[in-house]
């Protein structure tokens, strides 16, 4: 169907559609895409289902770009972490199943993109952790 | 050959296996990961070793410590006790009189086991020695001291080069070796390990011997890298594996014993190997691999995760970095449908090694040596743990 679409299907995300990657606001920095008319939107979750989740884990973001719909999550990059992203990610799972079932048709991915710098090696531990759980690991996103 | 236990060998305290289509041995050195592959074939071969061991002229009397230190290597006279005990697919092995050593070192004349074929090929860990200035030694030319496993390994090469490759009219080429192995892995090694460089068997002042041909100079053996001496050995046993013939495999062979595969290879060239062993696996033989390198760990790990997911062939591709193929396909089907991988960690405690199962390598399980695969892993884990919390104690 589409990611602005999809957005549109999905109540409690419908109002936070914005173009390109505006959603990311200063963190738009952190994505690279390497054909800026491919960008299909952006919507910044976390901001948009706060009041209806509160206490939650809370993921990001999602951006549309060529077919694909790429959550992302902006979090500093350390070991300690791993189990907060990992928490969160859980919960965007769940938030995909019960409250954006257009969304979760979509071909989706999912990357951590380190805030700062990354201190968690390839090859630890804690780097299989997110491979196994299907999240991918990154310095910046290049689309 | 499903399942072995074994109690009190050596300093391996406990040690109860599965054995996978791939069964990797993982662990500190000196835990026993040799010296259980060695009584592995000592069990499953053991009347062909005795019936070799006569051939070559060796005589150990009714002393089954003195046949230990022939076969496993000096300073292992001791190495089972009274409370060893061995249980292969439940039935139990009594060492010193269920074997035939005793009655063959009495003389050939009389004994039933002439001709039992060799069931497992073991590529062991000191394989660099046995091409001594580029031919390989023969099984008498090593000290009494020397593991059986390494001078019978050292003339399996001997007979295959004089048979497999001596007779050949022109072509002396070893490697690339026309017909030998699947293009795509040839082009695998030749990139990671060969440069472009040709392996060839030249006759030098009377005398075969196996050069490296690049850019117009023959090089001798002993002045390859370091990586290109350890893996030429290794080569060889794998050509020996594969013959060109229409077979397959060989058939008598089920099991191959590979110690440390990636000696002195860099990352990408023990993938190639890696690949080599995959096509072992698909052509019928089991095996079973000691191993220090992350990377056996790695696209074991990964392999294991891509069948638990029931994913497409695509993603092994991606995995080795290799265009696709028909047979190619043909191979990683059916190692993500049909072959079992399997990891054992020998792990040394205060009173002796036990040998655990960890083979879900998973990075969730809650014991350390299955999440961080028997320590192979723990120093990369170990410094972003140290790294992150040196950066948030600044914050």
């Amino acid at each position: 169907m589409g990611f602005k679409a999809a957005i549109t299907a999905t109540p409690l995300l419908k109002n936070a559609y914005k173009e390109g990657l505006q959603a990311l606001g200063s963190y738009s920095v952190k994505v690279k895409p390497n054909d800026t008319k491919k960008c299909e939107g952006s919507v910044d979750i976390d901001a948009a289902v706060k009041s209806v989740y509160p206490e939650d884990s809370r993921w990001d973001y999602a951006i549309g770009y060529d077919g694909k719909t790429y959550f992302i999550e902006i979090h500093s990059a350390e070991t300690s972490q791993v189990t907060p992203v990992l928490k969160k990610f859980a919960w965007l799972k769940d938030f995909l199943v019960a409250e954006a079932h257009e969304l979760n048709k979509e071909d989706k991915r999912f990357y951590w993109i380190a805030s700062g710098r990354n201190h968690i090696l390839k090859g630890s531990v804690q780097e299989r952790k997110l491979a196994q759980s299907g999240i991918i690991l990154v310095g910046q996103l290049n689309l | 050959m499903r399942q072995l236990n074994v109690k009190n060998l050596g300093q391996i305290k406990s040690a109860n296996i599965d054995f996978g289509d791939l069964t990797l041995f993982v662990g500190p050195q000196a835990t026993g990961k040799s010296i259980l592959l060695q009584l592995i074939k000592l069990l499953i071969d053991g009347e062909n070793i005795g019936e070799t061991l006569m051939k070559y002229g060796y005589h150990w009397g009714e002393d089954l410590s003195n046949f230990n230190e022939l076969y496993f290597g000096e300073g292992m006279r001791n190495l089972y006790s009274d409370s060893t005990e061995v249980i292969l697919d439940d039935e139990e092995m009594y060492l010193d009189d269920q074997l035939p050593y005793a009655e063959l070192s009495k003389g050939l004349d009389e004994h039933e086991y002439l001709g039992d074929p060799e069931q497992i090929f073991f590529i062991p860990a000191q394989r660099v020695l046995t091409l001594e200035n580029g031919w390989p030694r023969s099984f008498t030319d090593f000290e009494i001291g020397d593991p059986y496993v390494v001078c019978r390994f050292s003339e399996n090469l001997r007979l295959l080069m004089q048979q497999g490759f001596m007779n050949k009219d022109k072509d002396n080429a070893i490697f690339p070796q026309a017909g030998r192995l699947r293009q795509e892995i040839s082009d695998a090694l030749d990139a990671s390990i060969f440069h472009g460089a040709k392996v060839e068997l030249n006759t030098v002042e009377m005398r075969k011997r196996i050069q490296i041909h690049v850019s117009g100079n023959k090089l001798p053996f002993m002045a390859w890298s370091a990586g290109q001496r350890e893996f030429m050995p290794l080569l060889l046993g794998l050509y020996w594996l594969m013959p060109v013939s229409e077979d397959s495999k060989k058939s008598n062979i089920s099991f191959v014993v590979i110690e440390e595969p990636e000696m002195g290879l860099h990352p990408r060239a023990i993938l190639s190997v890696i690949l080599m062993c995959l096509e072992l696996l698909h052509r019928g033989y089991r095996l079973l691999i000691s191993t220090h390198s992350p990377v056996l760990l790695e696209a074991v790990w990964a392999i294991r995760n891509l069948q638990n997911n029931h994913s497409d062939v695509k993603y092994l591709y991606q995995l080795f970095d290799l265009k696709p193929s028909p047979p190619i396909t043909e191979l990683f089907e059916n190692i993500l449908k049909n072959k079992k991988f399997s990891t054992y960690y020998f792990d040394q405690k205060e009173d002796g090694v036990e040998v655990r199962d960890i083979s879900s390598l998973d990075a969730f399980d809650e014991d350390l040596s299955t999440a961080d695969w028997g320590g192979l892993t723990s120093f990369s884990s170990r410094a972003s743990e140290v790294v992150s919390q040196a950066i948030q104690d600044k914050l």
